[in-house]
């Protein structure tokens, strides 16, 4: 049932469900705790408190950002966006205004311009790196990477341009949130 | 026992009960397929075929060009190093000349000069990256995290020293395998 080989312990964490949902069915009606990865409900990673911290110093910086020069929308928590044959919900994502959806009752039928993850505790490093690609071959433009441990940021912009910046870097939006920086250290106090 | 109803998987995988071995003794007589993390034996995740491939690629390009400059000596799978208040078993691994002990009967009380694993379809991220940062707390000088999914090489050398290489990069020895250098994309071919 499970798309790849997991561990046995690791098993009770990746277990996913079957179901008779459409990707566009999930979009309009999703599942709470659960992405849809073709034909199946994955159930996401628990949040720790550093996770949770994390993210909300991240909303935080790119929120003002995004919002004082009208560049777009900031989401986090549970909003579905399509990735190619995946409904998934990153920690955090950033849409440019062009982009933005009209209808702002349901899951977002494209994918987001910047898709934001911070790794928890039990997320297996494999299924990162799929969803990295997933958002990247759907047309994110840029998957930032937030890693608790180390304190850094991954850049991903393609399966070759990859930056894993550390606390002693400053984050930036480049061409994707243009004039954003934020000194990486600060995302982790 | 467990008063939480979590899907903590660090708490679900270590073992409870691992007997009264020290780390020395687990040095000396170690459990296959375990290493040991502050008194408790905590299971290596299986490998996939893919896993064992690349850890003979990198094997084949690394270990000639030790023996050819007398660099020292490459360990694979299995051969314990004494990492802090671990024992852990890298996947690939390097000691310098001047560094190698006498006694092969047992694992290696010292850390590798350099540590490489290839990161296995149920890893866990954090934990690998746990791995990396308590390699170089102990003082191993390099780690390479080689990830299948991506194609990638990420280099740690301290915290604030991480790069990853992608398959159009080339990967070098620096000054810990002087000399060593080959295209990422020949290890995952």
């Amino acid at each position: 049932m499970a798309q790849i080989e997991t561990h046995e312990h690791a098993q009770d964490i990746t277990s996913v469900k079957s179901t008779t949902m459409t990707l566009n069915e999930f979009l309009e009606n999703d599942v709470e705790g659960f992405e849809y990865v073709k034909g199946e409900l994955v159930p996401m990673p628990d949040a720790s408190i550093k996770h949770s911290e994390i993210g909300t110093n991240l909303i935080h910086y790119l929120h003002i950002h995004v919002r004082q020069n009208n560049l777009g929308r900031v989401y986090s928590l549970e909003i579905s966006f399509k990735i190619g044959e995946r409904a998934l919900k990153p920690d955090i994502a950033y849409v440019s205004a062009e982009r933005l959806s009209d209808d702002k009752d349901k899951g977002y039928p494209i994918p987001p311009d910047l898709a934001i993850e911070v790794v928890s505790p039990s997320d297996i490093q494999s299924r990162i790196l799929d969803k990295v690609r997933a958002y990247l071959d759907a047309g994110t433009r840029c998957v930032w990477i937030v890693e608790p441990t180390f304190e850094t940021v991954t850049v991903y912009k393609s399966e070759t341009d990859i930056k894993t910046l550390t606390r002693e870097d400053t984050l930036t939006g480049d061409d994707v949130v243009p004039g954003f920086s934020c000194p990486v250290e600060l995302l982790f106090e | 026992m467990s008063q939480l109803e979590t899907h903590d998987p660090l708490q679900d995988i270590s073992i409870p009960e691992p007997g009264m071995m020290t780390l020395e003794e687990f040095l000396e007589n170690d459990v296959e397929g375990y290493e040991y993390v502050k008194g408790e034996l905590i299971p290596m995740a299986a490998a996939s075929i893919r896993h064992g491939a690349i850890s003979i690629r990198i094997i084949r390009y690394l270990d000639p060009h030790i023996h050819k400059n007398k660099l020292g000596h490459l360990y694979t799978a299995e051969t314990s190093f004494k990492v802090g208040e671990r024992v852990l078993k890298p996947d690939v691994a390097f000691v310098s000349a001047e560094r190698m002990d006498e006694d092969e009967d047992k694992g290696f009380p010292i850390p590798p000069d350099l540590a490489i694993e290839v990161v296995s379809p149920s890893d866990i991220h954090s934990r690998v990256i746990g791995k990396a940062l308590a390699y170089l707390d102990a003082g191993t000088r390099c780690v390479w995290i080689v990830d299948p999914v991506s194609q990638t090489v990420t280099v740690y050398k301290s915290e604030t020293d991480i790069k990853t290489f992608t398959r159009e990069d080339t990967l070098t020895g620096d000054d810990v395998v002087p000399g060593f250098s080959c295209p990422v994309e020949l290890l995952f071919e």
